[in-house]
Parts: structure tokens; sequence; C-alpha cells
């Protein structure tokens, strides 16, 4: 029954659009496809795979930008900048194991159609801060671009944010453009073992707070932490962690001078340590489903303002309990038993001014309770006001995003 | 310069509005005097004037979203205005329509240190926000160099950049929300003190939208705890050539400085002249570079930065022994619009970007394009990332100077776009390089901009006749053109 249409070029994506348009036919948007579970369902029967526009058009290392096809891999990408000592700064992750996925299989469009970030995001800002200009093709099968190939452009609306984020339901990315940035040389990471939760925000607040540049922040139960690296102890309480990145002596100063200032006991993960530890919390790897598993455990993504987390945490855990993983302000959270617990994490979320994503759960559970956070009737409007005019007809991952 | 057709029925209803007005804003918060009008017929574009039919300066969010209901109801045009200094004639006011200033909503509402953010009212200059915070150790990094002068709630409206956005990122970069009422008066509170906003970014869109999708009434910015060192360096080169090299050769080793700014020949000398900064005058671009963070650090990449500028033939290299020479170094380049005011009646600021490569052939374009308008031009940029800032020496007074400025200003941006650059790195389009768009942009891509517009704002009420050389009615963006019976793809069965 299910069709997969997968253009090799942006014409033959025109034409892919306009045929989804003529028939009436709705279509389900992938990059590789492995962030199916992910927005609420799709109702379609036709799929339009992208990883066929892929390849890197335009590498200027000195002009820190690349430009590529939209549906070239993920790691061809870090591949490439890598070999020039750059990157990605907003560390994008790689959660198709949350799904069951193998590791490895996303596409830069797929990332920034769901604006993923990682533990950087506290210092680099999200995907959409990396996003500096596209080529696409509206739900109308009018191809079209915005933004530019440099750095710094205020030309027009900023169609960028709008398209990072969106799930595919406004346009079909074909080529994307993306700011890099050197890597750093060194990273070292400060442990924070046996805190309480609101001891361990305090610490990562003051950190935050500091001149000292971190570049990750995080903490977790410390049954929690053999998950993340399996050298550390499932001590009793909470460990915070810290990140620094930059040149070797300025990382083993900063990270010296922090562990002075914090106090307490600590513990600092050498380069190799560290580079395990952070991209197992960037990935949520605590909470990877197994390939095999038929009912998805529920999972969701908090995006707090920073100070609240303590708070959140300590309630989720009394009146819902299960498992989390602060990353910076974004908050993972696993409840306990097969329940979404979806109206005390919605009502924790919204009660301390964030928001809440469930990012995993069966079919029905995310049918009925959707996905993505409720918003005012206004913005409501203006949301479906934006989609009717980039997709009058609705062929682009209808109800992905709600309604 | 062309503007939407005033509308005489608008116009001749002009008392009966003002009355409705005052009963939302008592007092002297609805302008109609001629004689006070006129403080508003310009922003920092100032070729272009017009008076505005109104001005009215509300004070809270219920009264915008009562005036802006009002107009919505009776057709009235509106025009949003923070400070007016903007560059492309964002603010300029239209005959018909009502000026909306937010220069009353003056006060920040909340400090919080813990979830390193501030929420203020739109009408507080850039500048007052790190005033407030930094007896505390923090600062809002934007800066622009109007920052004494400038609305957050403009810089918002404009995305605008600064002289240490190379490494902090513009506007958009940080903020995490805002309070916006949209044209039919509705108020929506989007984001907040927390990252990635639900839903479609909103907040994204919104900044940098230079007024056309809503009046801004609230933002959260984000603050930053102030660097623990920050240097400077005053480096001259032989020629722009090496500026430009040493430029992408500091960029292309991972040193990413705090800012880098460049200047040629004449915008040092008119710059030196005028603020004594103890720039050399025999070096044909300068570069300043600032890098900022642990002490260890910033020592180790300057001796980088230096080491990499006396192999690009550097012949003058200084860094700041204290701290009054840093600003020393600053004032020079930030008095660079002022410099130019006492070497010529009038100046225009251009603002394209270029991939930082291209600097030195654009600069040679740059230079004939003056000798062909007959017109000088001084160069100031962002180097770090591209932006240029071409100033247009010219006499308003002589009506042909005008339209040549006008003339080179425009052939200097399509320059810029041909050498695979952008109209603006940080002014905005305004009504400055509206008819431009079109070297940027085709139909496509300027209808799907205009899609956004008829979300926020169908009926076209809310800053028209910037950002877009034409505007297409809603109805009519709206329509689909399917081509029945071209069906790609026959082999599939849904199709
Ligand atoms: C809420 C959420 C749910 C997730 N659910 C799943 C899941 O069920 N299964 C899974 O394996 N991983 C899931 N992930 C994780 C994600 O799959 C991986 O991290 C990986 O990055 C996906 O890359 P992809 O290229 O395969 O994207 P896809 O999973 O194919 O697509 C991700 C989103 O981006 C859109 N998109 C993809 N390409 C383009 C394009 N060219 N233009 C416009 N939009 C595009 C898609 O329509 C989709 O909405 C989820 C992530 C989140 C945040
Ligand atoms: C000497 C000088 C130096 C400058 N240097 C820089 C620089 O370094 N970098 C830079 O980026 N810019 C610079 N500028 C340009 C200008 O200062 C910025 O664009 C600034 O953000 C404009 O703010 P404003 O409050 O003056 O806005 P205005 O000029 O009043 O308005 C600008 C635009 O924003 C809209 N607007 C204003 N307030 C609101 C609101 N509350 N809600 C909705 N829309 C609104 C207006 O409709 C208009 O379209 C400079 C200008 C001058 C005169």
């Amino acid at each position: 029954m299910d069709a997969q249409v997968r253009p090799a070029d942006e014409s033959e994506l025109v034409d892919a659009i306009m045929g989804l348009v003529a028939a009436g036919t709705p279509a389900q948007i992938i990059g590789a496809g492995t962030k199916q579970g992910f927005g609420r369902p799709v109702n379609a029967a036709v799929t339009l795979r992208l990883d066929g526009l892929a390849g890197i058009q335009a590498y200027a290392p000195d002009e820190l930008t690349l430009t590529c096809g939209a549906g070239t891999s993920l790691a061809t990408v870090e591949a490439q900048l890598r070999e020039h000592g750059q990157e990605l700064a907003f560390e994008p992750p790689d959660l198709g194991p949350l799904y069951g996925a193998p590791s490895g299989t996303a596409t830069i469009g797929g990332v920034l159609g769901c604006n993923l970030a990682g533990s950087r995001r506290v210092r680099a800002g999200g995907a959409r801060d990396h996003f500096l200009g596209f080529r696409a093709v509206s739900g109308r099968g009018e191809a079209f671009k915005a933004g530019g190939h440099v750095v710094k452009n205020v030309s027009g609306y900023d169609l960028c944010k709008l398209l990072a984020g969106s799930f595919g339901t406004l346009a079909t990315l074909s080529e994307v453009t993306v700011k890099v940035l050197p890597r750093a040389e060194r990273a070292a990471t400060l442990l924070l073992p046996g805190r309480t939760v609101d001891d361990a925000v305090r610490l990562l607040i003051a950190a935050w707070q500091s001149s000292l540049e971190p570049s990750g922040l995080c903490c977790m139960p410390a049954e929690l932490a053999p998950l993340l690296l399996a050298s550390l102890p499932a001590d009793a309480g909470c460990v915070a962690a810290i990140r620094f990145e930059g040149p070797e002596g300025s990382v083993r100063d900063r990270a010296g001078r922090m562990r002075d200032t914090l106090g307490g006991p600590s513990q600092q993960l050498g380069e190799a340590e560290s580079g395990a530890f952070w991209k197992a919390v960037t990935d949520a790897a605590p909470f990877a489903e197994a390939a095999a598993v038929q009912v998805a455990r529920p999972l969701w993504r908090l995006s707090l303002p920073p100070a609240s987390a303590a708070g959140v945490i300590q309630q989720l855990v009394v009146r819902s309990g299960g498992s989390w993983l602060l990353d910076g302000s974004m908050l993972w959270f696993a409840p306990a038993g097969d329940t979404s617990a979806g109206d005390i994490v919605r009502a924790e979320a919204e009660g301390a001014g964030g928001t809440a994503t469930l990012l995993r759960a069966p079919d029905s559970v995310r049918a009925a309770e959707g996905v993505f956070p409720r918003q005012g009737a206004g913005i409501e409007r203006i949301a479906a006001a934006i989609r009717s005019g980039f997709d009058p007809s609705g062929v682009l991952n209808p109800g992905r995003l709600g309604a | 310069m062309r503007m939407p057709e005033p509308d005489a029925a608008v116009i001749a209803a002009r008392a009966d509005l003002v009355q409705a007005l005052r009963a939302i804003v008592p007092g002297e918060g609805v302008i109609e005097e001629e004689r006070e009008l006129l403080a508003y017929e310009t922003d920092g574009l100032t070729a272009y004037r017009e008076l505005p039919m109104l001005v009215v300066l509300p004070e809270t969010t219920e009264q915008v979203a009562a005036v802006l209901k009002l107009c919505h109801g009776r057709g009235v045009k509106i025009v949003p205005r923070g400070a007016g200094t903007g560059l492309s004639g964002g603010a300029l006011p239209l005959r018909d329509g009502v000026t909306l200033g937010l220069g009353r909503f003056n006060r920040i509402l909340e400090i919080d240190y813990d979830n390193l953010c501030v929420v203020t009212q739109p009408g507080v200059t850039n500048l007052a926000i790190t005033r407030a915070v930094e007896d505390r150790g923090f600062y809002y990094a934007p800066d622009p160099s109007s920052q004494i002068a400038c609305s957050i709630g403009g810089n918002v409206a404009e995305n605008s950049g600064g002289v240490h956005c190379l490494k902090y990122g513009v506007t958009t970069n940080n903020i995490t929300g805002v309070e916006l009422v949209t044209m039919a008066g509705d108020v929506l509170r989007i984001g907040g003190r927390h990252p990635d906003p639900a839903g479609y970014d909103l907040l994204g869109v919104i900044t940098g939208s230079e007024g056309l999708l809503g009046v801004i009434t609230e933002v959260t910015v984000k603050i930053r705890p102030k660097p623990e060192c920050t240097r400077a360096a005053l480096i001259g080169f032989p020629t722009i050539r090496a500026g430009a090299t040493c430029v992408s050769r500091v960029i292309s080793e991972g040193i990413i400085p705090a800012g880098m700014e460049m200047m040629d020949k004449f915008a040092i000398e008119a710059a030196e002249a005028f603020a004594h900064a103890g720039y050399p005058l025999d070096a044909e671009s300068l570069l300043i570079v600032e890098l900022d963070g642990t002490v260890s650090e910033v020592a180790d990449g300057m001796a980088r930065v230096i080491a990499i500028a006396r192999e690009c033939e550097a012949t003058h290299v200084r860094e700041n022994a204290d701290e009054a020479e840093r600003e020393r170094f600053w004032s020079g380049r930030k008095s660079a619009f002022p410099a130019m005011g006492r070497l010529s009646p009038d100046y225009i600021c251009m603002d394209g970007t270029i991939p930082r490569g291209r600097l030195p052939d654009v600069l040679d374009g740059i230079t004939a394009l003056s000798k062909q308008h007959g017109l000088r031009v001084a160069n100031v940029f962002h180097a770090g990332d591209g932006n240029l800032h071409p100033l247009i020496l010219y006499d308003a007074n002589d009506a042909d100077q005008l339209a040549r400025a006008e003339a080179f200003g425009a052939d200097i941006l399509k320059l810029c776009v041909a050498e695979g650059g952008v109209l603006s790195g940080e002014h905005g389009i305004g009504v400055e390089k509206r008819d431009l768009m079109p070297a940027m942009f085709d139909d496509a891509d300027l209808k799907h901009q205009q899609r956004l517009k008829c979300a926020f704002d169908p009926d076209g009420l809310l800053n028209p006749g910037k950002m877009f050389p034409e505007l297409h009615r809603c109805a009519e963006l709206g329509k689909m053109h399917v081509h029945h019976g071209k069906l790609p793809f026959p082999h599939l069965p849904r199709f």
C-alpha cells in the first residue's frame, strides 16, 4: 500500500509535490526515516524520502559555512568538517536509538527539521542559530529560497527560523547552508558527585553565571551515571557535570578554578572519557530503546528556565516517579511504569514557565494526548494560517505538529 | 520614494480618529499638531521624510492592543517606531498612517540572574540593559554602535548586530521571549525564559521582521557573565588585501575573536582626525582585533593573532596597554559616522554582507564605482563576518548628488549579491533596499515571505511600503495553481 518517492534533485521534488497536490494525497516527509516516532502520527499513504538529495555542494572552511543537499547524512557532513578541524557547534544529537533505530542514520534536513541540539546548546545555541539559508519546495509545489550563504544576514524574513523545528510541515528542504565553527582543541569534565538535586542545580547555575565559559552543564541521579559512562559508580544522591572546551592550557585552568570555587568532592574526566560522556548525554543514551521493542516507553523532553529545574525534578519524582537527566535547560524524563503521566508533566513544565514535548510513546498515546506543548489560541491561529499559506492542501506531514 | 497610495477617506476622518485614540491614550499621548509631528518625520535614514498623519504614544500593552484594534477596524495603517535610529527607513511615516511610538515603554521589568535573563519593555535602550546588570558582572552582548540611543524593541525588529556579534551572535541569538500585539489587537506571549519555544519558531521570524508582523511590547533577553579579560590589538597593513588575508587566516586557525573590525585608508584618516585614537596614518587598512576570555587564553590567542598579522606583512602592531587605551582604539571606529559628518554634509551607510574571501575584490569594485558615480566613499566593516559598511558622502541639497548616491549604493549592494553575499547584514531592508529585493530573491521567494506576512496581518496595515517592492493581496497569494493533468510518477498507485 505504501508508496515511496525518492526524488534525486529539486526538480523531481517539485514534480513529486505537485503530484501530491494534484492527487490530493498527503505524504510523510522523511530524511532517512529515523524520526518517525517524533511528532503526532502522520496519516499518509505516500512517503517522500529526501536522502536522494545528498552531497556537499560548497564548503569554505575560511567562511565558516557549508552548503549541502538536505538529505545528506549528518555523518557525512561531520566527517567532512572534522577533516578541517571544524564542527557543527550545536552538537546535533543522534536520537535514532531512542526509537530502536540504529545510530548514525540521521540527515542534516532531519536534524534541522526537528531543531535538535545537544549539550553545547547552553553555550553555542540551537540548530536554529546555525541555519543560514535554504532552498525548499513548499506544499504549493513551488521551489523557493531564503536566507543566504553568509553568516550575517537580515535580508527579508528569517524563514530559516520558521523551517527549523517545523517537522517538514511547511516545506521540504532540498538544500541547506549552515554555519560551522572551529572544533575546540581539548575538552575536560568536572564531575561533582554525592549532591542533592537542589545542590546540583545550584552548582550548575553558579557555573553558568561564571566567566569560565562552560560548554556543557548536566546532572542526573547517581544510578543513571554508569549508563552514561561505564566507569562511573552508581553512588548515592545526584551527580553534576560541567564541561570545558578550548585550548589545552585554558581548559586545565578553567576546570581547576571551577573545582576550587565550587568546593566539595569532585573528579575530573580526561579527553576520551569526556567525549564519550557528553555524547551519551547529548543522545540521551540512558533512554535508548531496544530494537525489537513492541511498546515504546513514554519519554518526555522539557525545556525549562534553568533555575526552575530542581523544583520540577523533585515534583515529577514525587508525583509520578521515574528517571531523569538534566542537560542545560533541557530535562529528559521517563515516567515510571507505562503511563505517560501527561497531566503531571505538562502541569509541572507549564507551571515553571517551560514546555513539555512527548518525544516517545505508543502511537495511540501520542494520538490521544498530542505530542507538542499547548499554545494560546492566538498563537495557534497564526500557526494554522502559516501552515495554510505554505501548504494549503495539507499534503506535507499532515497531523505532525497537531491538528 | 514610492509609497503606498494614501487613503483619502482615512485622512478625511482624521479628527474622528483623534477623538477615538484619545479615549484610549489620554493626555499628551496623541499628537496631531504639525509642529510636534515634525519630530517624527524621519529616522536614521534622513534622506527620506514624510509627516505622519498622527503619532500615538501608548504606555501599556492594553493601550497598544486597543489602538491596533481600533485602527484595524477602520483600515488605518500603523508604523511602529522605537528610537528612530534605524538606517533603512523602517520607521518612515505614512501620510495616512499612525506612527505608534514605543518610547514610553521605558522600564526594565525584571532582572532574573538565576535564569540569566532580563525582562524589559521595548523602549528601553540597548545600553541601559547592560547598565542595569553590570554591577553584578553581567552584560547584554549585541552592541550596535547606536546602543546609547536605539531601543531594544527596535533591535528585535531589525535583528541588530554590533561589533561583538562575531562571537556572541546577533539579537536573534540573544533573546528568548517577546510579547507581541498583532494588527487585530491580539496579545501573544511567545517563548519565555527557556530556549526553543514550542511549535513554529514565531520568535525567530518576528526578530528582524521590521515592524511588519506585530508590535513588540516586551522582550526577554539573555545576559552573560562579563569575560574575565578583554584585550585588543590595532594592526595596520600596507594593502587592503593583506588585511583581508589576515582576517581569513585568524578565523581558519580556529580563533574566533570577540570582534574584528576593519577600516580603509579614508576611514582611518577621518576617524583619526576626529577621535585621535592613535591610528597609523600610513596604513592602507587597519584591523582592530579584540579577544576575550580567561587571562591565559586571551594572552595565548593574542600572541597567535599577532604572529599571523606579522606573517601577513603588518606594518603596525599595537596591543592595548590598559583599559583606557583599549577604549581609545574603539573610539575611532565607533565615531566613524560623526567623523564622516565633519567631512561631508550628508552620507549614507550601506550594509551588504559578502563571503569574507571576496573582500579585496569587492573593495576594488567599490573604488571603481566611486569613480564612476563621482562620489567619495569610506569603508568600515565588521570584517569577521564579512559585513561591509561603505559610507557614501554626498550633499542632500544637490538633487543630482542624492540621486547619484542612491544609484551608487544600489550598485554596491548588487555587487555584494553578485559576489555571493546579501543586501543587508544588520540594518534591514526598510524602504532603502526594498526595490533591490528582486536582485536577491525571485518572485516565488518573495511570495513565500509575504505568505508569512499574511498569517499575521492579512490586510497589510502594519508598516506597508517597507521590505517588499510589491505588495500582493493575501487572497491572491493564497490561491493554488494546480496543473491538473500533469501527474509525475504515473506509475505510483495513489497518483
Ligand atoms: C519528538 C521527536 C521524535 C522522534 N521520533 C523518532 C522516531 O520515531 N524514530 C526515530 O528513529 N527517531 C526519532 N527521533 C530522533 C531522530 O530520528 C534522530 O535524531 C535523527 O536525527 C533523525 O534524522 P532523519 O534524517 O532520519 O530525520 P527524519 O526522522 O526522517 O525526520 C525528522 C523530521 O524532520 C523532517 N524532515 C526530514 N527531512 C526533511 C527535509 N529535507 N525537509 C523538511 N523536513 C524534513 C521530517 O518530516 C520529520 O518531521 C525523534 C526525535 C524527536 C525530537
Ligand atoms: C550612528 C548609528 C549607528 C548604528 N550602528 C548600528 C550597528 O552597529 N548595528 C546595527 O545593527 N544597527 C546600527 N544602527 C541602526 C539602528 O540603530 C538599529 O537598527 C536599531 O535597532 C534601531 O532601533 P530603534 O529603536 O531606533 O528603531 P527605529 O528606527 O525606531 O525602528 C526600526 C524598525 O523597527 C520597527 N520597530 C521599532 N520598534 C518596534 C517595536 N517595539 N515593535 C515592532 N516594530 C518596531 C520600526 O517599525 C522600524 O521598521 C545604527 C544607527 C545609527 C544612527
